[in-house]
């Protein structure tokens, strides 16, 4: 699992979950997301996110969601039970 | 109102349905399932029609649901929610409950509009307190892509093959939403994944009635329907877009007409993405038949704005 945050916000993927059907990267408003090499999500840039949670909702395979961070900065992620990013 | 962020924060709270399952890559059905489920505010109990999210939701030992969870057979999905209902309403009769619980069955086509059709219909006419949800993918797609009462005319399946003597489904489809409001329940809906909003706040509006409620939400299959996987959401847009499927909503027999696209795209720009049309645009294009596919729409569509009594060119 990689975790990306900007401030209080924290879009995080999992690339084992993912089944690479691009719905997410289709249908982000900043087009920030990509499949790589082996057909996985990942994140091209996290500066643009605005954290509209469309990839979050919109994945069949809970792959990819938002979370608001306990702290801003580089400390971990809370992730609800999911594991510390 | 239930946009995205609500869904997703209320998801935050309760994981309802989750990942752990098998659907095909890009399928519709579980960003159906999740808007649903998401919109509910008060606990659910899930039955589930056999089916492909039945099937790929609980591969022995695991399972996607975390909430109580039932199924039974391929046509009693209907049946089976009015008996948890009923049995529901005797314990709180009895004082034993006191929780107010709602109840969702979730079904595909093939248990809606042609094998679960008689249960429902017995369901909905004994008035039962639960929301039906129809995941219509136009055909039963767990099999292997065979024809259903859902499939739209000229598709193609394995059991509407096409040929040179045939063009895949000769039938049209035949208009669930419609025999379903003809039962006079307090709420019935078209929806489509394409259409967030639209879906989450009918489910909203469908769960807060004293009765039984009803909505055909249109998922896309990408396997089925040969598109990209990451079209799913696009294709139904389309869908609405095009008119073929409509987004209304019956409210103890008041229709209303939830979108009307800005312009009416030809039911063409629906068609061609799909694998399933392939035949209709290649080797040469078959104009007669695609004009009697527009006619109908047409047709449908004008029927659909009397009922709603929307003059044609208004915006809602």
């Amino acid at each position: 699992m990689q975790a990306y945050k900007i401030g209080t916000y924290a879009l995080l993927v999992e690339p084992k979950r993912c089944k690479g059907c691009g719905l997410c990267v289709y249908s982000c408003p900043k087009q920030i997301l990509f499949l790589n090499g082996s057909g996985k999500i990942a994140v091209k840039e996290i500066e643009p996110c605005i954290f509209c949670r469309i990839c979050e909702m919109r994945c069949p395979d809970f792959a990819i969601w938002v979370e608001k961070a306990l702290t801003p900065g580089p400390s971990p992620v809370m992730t609800h039970g999911r594991g510390v990013a | 109102m239930p946009n995205t962020k609500v869904l997703a924060i209320r998801e935050e709270r309760e994981k309802r349905f989750t990942g752990a399952h098998a659907l095909c890559a890009g399928c519709g059905t579980p960003i159906a399932v999740r808007a649903v489920l998401n919109a509910i505010e008060e606990p659910v109990v899930v039955v589930t029609a056999t089916g492909c999210l039945e099937v790929a939701t609980t591969r022995y030992p695991t399972t996607a649901w975390n909430v109580p969870w039932l199924h039974v057979a391929f046509e009693n999905a209907a049946a089976v929610a009015s008996g948890i209902e009923s049995a529901y309403r005797v314990l709180r009769r009895r004082g034993v409950l006191s929780k107010e619980i709602r109840f969702v069955a979730f079904a595909g086509d093939g248990g809606t509009y042609d094998i679960g059709l008689q249960a429902l219909s017995g369901a909905l006419e004994r008035g039962h307190r639960f929301l039906y949800v129809c995941c219509d993918n136009e055909a039963y797609m767990n099999t292997g892509n065979q024809r259903s009462g859902a499939t739209p005319i000229a598709a193609q399946t394995t059991t509407a093959p096409v040929g040179e003597e045939s063009f895949g489904k000769i039938q049209r489809r035949k208009d669930l939403t419609e025999i379903v409001v003809a039962h006079r329940i307090p709420y019935v809906a078209q929806a489509s994944i394409g259409d967030w909003y639209d879906l989450a706040s009918k489910v909203r509006k469908a769960i807060s009635q004293d009765g039984p409620s009803f909505i055909n939400v249109m998922t896309s299959c990408p396997r089925g329907w040969g598109h990209d996987s990451n079209q799913t959401v696009k294709i139904t847009r389309l869908a609405i877009e095009t008119c073929f499927w409509p987004l209304f909503e019956v409210e103890d027999g008041r229709w209303t007409l939830n979108y009307i696209p800005e312009e009416k795209l030809p039911v063409e720009m629906w068609l061609r993405p799909q694998k399933r049309f392939a035949h209709l645009f290649e080797p040469q294009e078959k104009t007669e038949l695609l004009r009697e596919i527009q006619k109908h729409v047409d047709r449908d569509w004008e029927r659909l704005l009397q009922r709603c009594e929307v003059s044609a060119g208004a915006s809602v």
